[in-house]
């Protein structure tokens, strides 16, 4: 059986951690926090914006979206913004990722990270979670633990 | 030609001096009935259509011949669609655009997410004159033609993302010098409060009624303080102020009495961002409000907070009261009113009544006397939970819900109601809901927004959207699409503390599995409908998109949508909307989907039909993906179909 229990106080931790990040809204320090701030409050909440995680694709395609509804900045600040949302509030794709960024941002190690890049050289896309957990060499813990950060598309 | 009766009627009410073969108006007519007498393609010789032409906005000019078929290739993953993103810096997005193009008097006219406005040749797509907007991109849903008097030539309207109202000659694509500044209205300064920060532009057509040029406003959903919502009309010849109605009534305006002390003042949002309707003949504009914000915490203005989430119906010649209805008391959902309020007649008991029908994202079809404001079908004041209404927000405790129609979207979650679509869905959506002690926070109908993680049906864009509905006038049905769909969120203290602010949930902010897009509750996800509004009832009902990833036998879910139809003469209905990236055309009359074909990219936007010199009609829809409901596919194009 699945550790479903356990999936769930993981679930709860990543909540509290999203929430006590922001627990007043804040943004993490880093590059690109003084665009975001500048460009993307004066229309909406911040927790509007970074309650959701995108892949840099979808940070991208989301600050355009928003451009076209308005968004104001140079071209430099846009970018700013896509970055710091990208670092900090980001998805990665296993399908597109290098192993390098597997290991940076899923937490994994060099091993697990080039099973994954050897298992989709052999077999193609993987098309969701359950097959992920199918692939040999990954630690399943790990993945639970970082689900929200996965994507397989985009 | 013979023009049927209902057509005639269909011209009386849009008072519009075109030809019935033409899209004049971004709802076909004033009355946005979104209804074309047009009936070359019928039920029965729909699925011979085919691609006409693709228009890609994001290139200058080389339309894509017909391919044959009607078959488009999958957009690359990945891909930013053809041309890639335009300049940034106010120019535009990559392309991404909601617009229903018009067709008069053999051109077509459309804004494009490429930052431009261009007329084309309706049969081919080529480009007759293109307008390259250079202060902030133009409305992407589109904009309004005026046939223009001996004044002023025929011309064409429209706002940008950054608060301009243009003015340009609807022949030669210029600027019209007699309007405003070498014709460009600076809408900015009437409705700032005196703020200089604030957002303020428009992304919805404006709508013309004899020498007005009618506005409405798109701002921002927080801070609290900001521009007005203001509806305000301008002279068509000159750009000149006419009136302006105050969407947050002043001390001893009529509603001045739903907020307290200076709580009105400088309130932002309370915007018509959606499209209006007119009355020709009553001289009646009918004005979708949203919420006030901020959206989803209204600690800092209690009371019903006038005219937020309401219809309103004012003289268009005028913008004086005429009367008013709130769909939500003190909108803490986000459930702005967006919709073009429909214009039909109601045949009751014989009698027959000038009805309105709105769409609402709460998930309504309000029918109500257009000349009075009362509901048709009768308005229950409903009890709802103010127990979980966040610290220091005040609830309203009760809400209006028509007995007619039935609600048209899932409106409130149990845990039983988790989807069974396939086992690993119904995994992932059970130990979400189970990861709070007790479960997601669900407590039925207007649930909060709470420090619990909440799940609110409907989402927070809908239930309805801005969907523009289509109403046939033959058969008394009104077609309306809408989702069954949810958020997941949870409020958190803002940064000074004093508010509450909304933020997603691991990660997500929608209640579903965020990389298969699937959603949590059993579907249907996403539905059209036929509402007989002699009645109120439902005629009939179909899913709305399937779910390419499920197996044949189980794709038939509907799907998350947002976008609008078009009914003709021909007996059918056509729509885009749904995320999975098709076209669908429906039989008016039994709601049997007759023809689906795919497109290059999610339409989220409204089609529209016109007859070409060549004697054809056309079908055109927009395909950019993108936009609020995480479609995943991208494109630039507007798509013709045609029979062969």
């Amino acid at each position: 059986m699945e550790p479903k229990l356990h999936f769930g106080c993981l679930l709860i931790a990543a909540a509290a951690v999203a929430a006590g990040q922001n627990k007043s809204a804040q943004l993490p320090e880093g590059k690109g926090r003084d665009a975001v701030k500048t460009i993307c409050t004066p229309c909406h909440e911040i927790g509007s914006v970074i309650g959701v995680r995108r892949t840099r694709i979808g940070w991208e395609r989301n600050v355009d979206d928003m451009v076209s509804r308005g968004a104001e900045g140079s071209d430099e600040d846009l970018q700013a913004v896509i970055d710091y949302l990208a670092t900090n509030f980001g998805k990665i794709n296993v399908n597109t990722a290098a192993a390098k960024d597997l290991q940076t941002s899923l937490g994994m190690t060099e091993r697990e990270a080039q099973a994954i890049v050897a298992y989709r050289q052999q077999n193609g896309k993987i098309k969701d979670f359950e097959q992920l957990k199918q692939v040999p060499g990954t630690d399943l813990e790990k993945l639970l633990a970082k689900r929200p950060q996965i994507a397989f598309s985009l | 030609m013979t023009v049927p009766n209902i057509a005639l009627a269909a011209a009386l009410v849009a008072g519009v001096a075109t030809a019935q073969t033409d899209w004049p108006t971004f709802g076909h007519d004033l009355a946005g009935s979104r209804y074309s007498p047009l009936k070359q393609i019928d039920a029965k010789n729909v699925t011979k259509l085919v691609r006409a032409w693709t228009y890609h906005m994001s290139l200058s000019a080389t339309p894509t011949p017909a391919a044959g078929s009607s078959e488009a290739g999958d957009a690359v993953e990945g891909g930013r669609g053809r041309g890639g993103r335009a300049g940034r810096g106010g120019r535009g997005g990559g392309g991404n655009s909601e617009v229903t193009p018009l067709a008069i008097g053999g051109v077509m006219y459309l804004t494009t997410g490429g930052g431009r406005v261009v007329a084309l040749e309706p049969e081919t797509a080529k480009e007759i004159w293109t307008y390259d907007v250079k202060d902030g991109a133009p409305a992407t849903r589109g904009l309004e033609y005026w046939v223009g008097d001996r004044q002023s030539p025929a011309t064409l309207f429209f706002g940008t993302t950054r608060g301009k109202l243009y003015a340009l000659n609807a022949k030669t694509g210029k600027p019209i010098p007699g309007f405003g500044n070498e014709g460009i209205v600076d809408m900015k300064p009437g409705a700032l409060n005196g703020l200089t920060n604030s957002s303020f532009g428009l992304s919805s057509p404006p709508i013309v009624y004899k020498n007005l040029v009618i506005t409405g406003a798109h701002v921002q959903e927080a801070p609290s303080i900001g521009a007005a919502g203001d509806t305000r009309a301008w002279d068509v010849h000159t750009g000149k102020l006419v009136w302006a109605f105050h969407s947050v009534p002043r001390p001893g305006e009529v509603g001045a009495d739903t907020w307290k002390g200076d709580d009105w003042k400088n309130r932002s949002g309370t915007n018509v961002w959606g499209l209006f309707t007119i009355d020709a003949e009553n001289g009646i504009l009918y004005m979708p409000f949203g919420e006030p914000t901020t959206d989803y915490w209204g600690g800092d203005r209690p009371g019903k907070n006038l005219f937020g989430t309401s219809l309103v119906a004012v003289d268009a010649v005028t913008g004086k009261l005429k009367w008013y209805f709130q769909v939500v008391h003190h909108d803490t959902w986000d459930y702005d009113l967006c919709a073009p309020p429909v214009l039909f007649d109601v045949t009751l008991k014989g009698k027959k009544i000038p009805a309105v029908g709105e769409l609402t994202k709460s998930g309504y079809v309000y029918i109500l006397n257009r000349l009075t404001g009362e509901p048709i079908y009768g308005v229950e004041e409903r009890k709802v939970p103010v127990d979980d209404a966040l610290p220091g927000d005040q609830a309203w405790p009760t809400q209006p819900i028509p007995q007619k129609p039935p609600a048209l979207a899932r409106t409130s979650f149990k845990r039983e109601d988790i989807a069974t679509v396939t086992p690993e869905l119904n995994k992932f959506c059970t130990e979400l809901f189970d990861s709070v002690p007790g479960g997601l926070h669900a407590v039925g109908q207007f649930t909060h927004y709470s420090t619990t993680p909440s799940v609110i049906f409907p989402s927070s864009i809908g239930g309805g959207n801005w969907n523009p509905p289509s109403f046939d006038p033959g058969l008394g049905y009104l077609f309306v699409n809408t989702m069954d769909f949810g958020s997941l969120n949870v409020m958190v203290k803002s940064e000074d503390g004093g508010r509450y602010s909304r933020m997603g949930y691991n990660g997500n902010n929608r209640f579903w599995e965020p990389e298969s897009n699937m959603p949590c509750n059993q579907p249907p996800w996403g539905r059209l409908f036929a509402i007989k509004v002699n009645t109120g009832e439902i005629a009939w009902q179909s899913t709305l998109g399937i779910t390419e990833s499920l197996p044949p036998d189980k794709q038939n879910t509907g799907r998350p949508n947002i976008g609008g139809s078009l009914a003709t003469a021909g007996g059918l209905v056509f729509i885009g909307a749904t995320d999975d990236s098709r076209f669908r055309a429906f039989d008016s009359k039994t709601g049997r989907e007759l023809w689906v074909t795919k497109i290059d990219a999610g339409a989220h936007a409204a089609p529209m039909t016109f007859q070409g010199k060549d004697g054809k009609q056309y079908v055109v829809i927009t395909a950019t993906g993108g936009g609020f409901l995480g479609d995943r596919s991208r494109a630039d194009t507007v798509i013709a179909f045609a029979l062969p």
